[in-house]
């Protein structure tokens, strides 16, 4: 069974989001990364672009297959984990520390109190 | 009383030969269209598409690369020999097209058909089902692979992957498909090449095997729509808006 820490909150296509100090920081789960495979490549969005919550904000390509990386909150990239592109691993290695992925700082309507508790992505995964 | 499972139609879609870049517009579009689609893309001159985060082949290493001379589709070529070549959404590595035969599905993921959004398990069971539809020397290459090192080869048909279908050769399993795929909010797109020659694939023969392909999956085929009836109105719209945006553009395609 995947690890699911309980400090955070989840979309069900499986993207975290963690509110650290008035910023949220992205990334994808342990379930993802497990379900990917071996990372290959990662495009991120530029520092100081916007990201909207249900929305696009990068793409990651395992092995032959390029998948889209939604974003759990609409707001502000503050910061982007550039080491990721010379190292996707750490994805995999680590996906809720060393692999996140950008800093967010929310919008007022960030849509972040739409995402499922650690409970509820929980009973997402079990159900798969 | 037992109550049959009902299944998911799939739109055939068999168009007129298109450009490289109408063809990657249009399976850009089946990602997002809602329902099941499965098509056979025809090219209206030879071209090469490359994956999506691929570095743009240099054909002057040839022992990488294997390719022909190329240039960005949108672009005047310096050679009448070069061939157009646009970057795909699927993954994977450079395919010529032309004579081999290409083709694509899309539909939803997770959902009953592919329960679960695991890249390697789709590849391979397609794979699979491709292996076959065609003479008994075909098979999927399975097993484990390094692919990861395999992204200095250009050529997608240099690299080996377990969701290679393969034939017997002299020496060894030798490569006949690839297969790439993408995934976009809840869909999948699965893109395939075949080597017409290594599987003896009679053109005349794509659209009865790619009903047996669908209902392999799982799905329920439609009548095929061919001809450049389906490439009218709403859908010739949706090619060309992506054809303007990404596809036809040499930014994209030589980034």
């Amino acid at each position: 069974m995947s690890d699911v820490p309980q400090d955070r909150k989840y979309l069900p296509s499986h993207e975290w989001a963690h509110s650290v100090d008035g910023l949220v920081v992205v990334g994808i789960s342990e379930f993802a990364s497990q379900e990917l495979g071996e990372l290959v490549f990662i495009e991120l969005p530029k520092e100081g672009s916007n990201v909207q919550f249900d929305g696009a904000f990068g793409e990651i390509e395992s092995v032959k297959a390029v998948s889209e990386l939604t974003s759990p909150v609409t707001g502000k990239v503050i910061e982007v984990n550039q080491s990721l592109i010379d190292n996707q691993q750490a994805i995999s290695e680590s996906p809720y520390d060393k692999g996140w992925m950008m800093k967010v700082e929310p919008d007022e309507d960030s849509g972040i109190e739409k995402l499922l508790d650690a409970a509820a992505y929980q009973s997402q995964l079990s159900k798969s | 009383m037992l109550l049959s499972k009902s299944l998911d139609l799939v739109h055939c879609l068999a168009p007129c030969p298109l450009s490289a870049a109408d063809n990657m517009a249009l399976d850009d579009v089946l990602l997002d269209e809602p329902g099941w689609f499965i098509r056979r893309t025809r090219w209206d001159s030879p071209a090469v598409t490359i994956g999506r985060f691929q570095q743009w082949p240099r054909s002057d290493r040839q022992d990488t690369s294997g390719l022909p001379l190329l240039h960005p589709f949108g672009t005047t070529p310096e050679s009448p020999d070069s061939l157009p070549t646009v970057r795909r959404i699927t993954g994977g590595g450079a395919i010529v097209h032309g004579e081999d035969l290409t083709i694509a599905i899309a539909g939803d993921c997770p959902s009953a058909t592919f329960p679960r959004r695991r890249p390697t398990e789709i590849a391979a069971r397609i794979s699979a089902i491709l292996a076959g539809l065609f003479d008994q020397t075909a098979s999927s290459r399975q097993g484990d692979s390094k692919e990861s090192s395999m992204q200095e080869i250009a050529n997608c048909f240099g690299r080996q992957a377990a969701s290679d279908v393969v034939v017997t050769g002299i020496d060894g399993p030798i490569k006949a498909g690839g297969i790439a795929l993408a995934f976009r909010a809840g869909r999948v797109l699965i893109e395939a090449s075949l080597r017409r020659d290594l599987l003896a694939a009679d053109p005349a023969d794509d659209l009865s095997r790619l009903v047996r392909l669908a209902k392999t999956l799982g799905l329920e085929p439609q009548q095929w729509q061919q001809g450049t009836d389906l490439l009218q109105g709403y859908w010739a719209r949706k090619i060309s808006d992506r054809v303007r945006n990404r596809f036809g553009n040499p930014h994209w395609n030589r980034r």
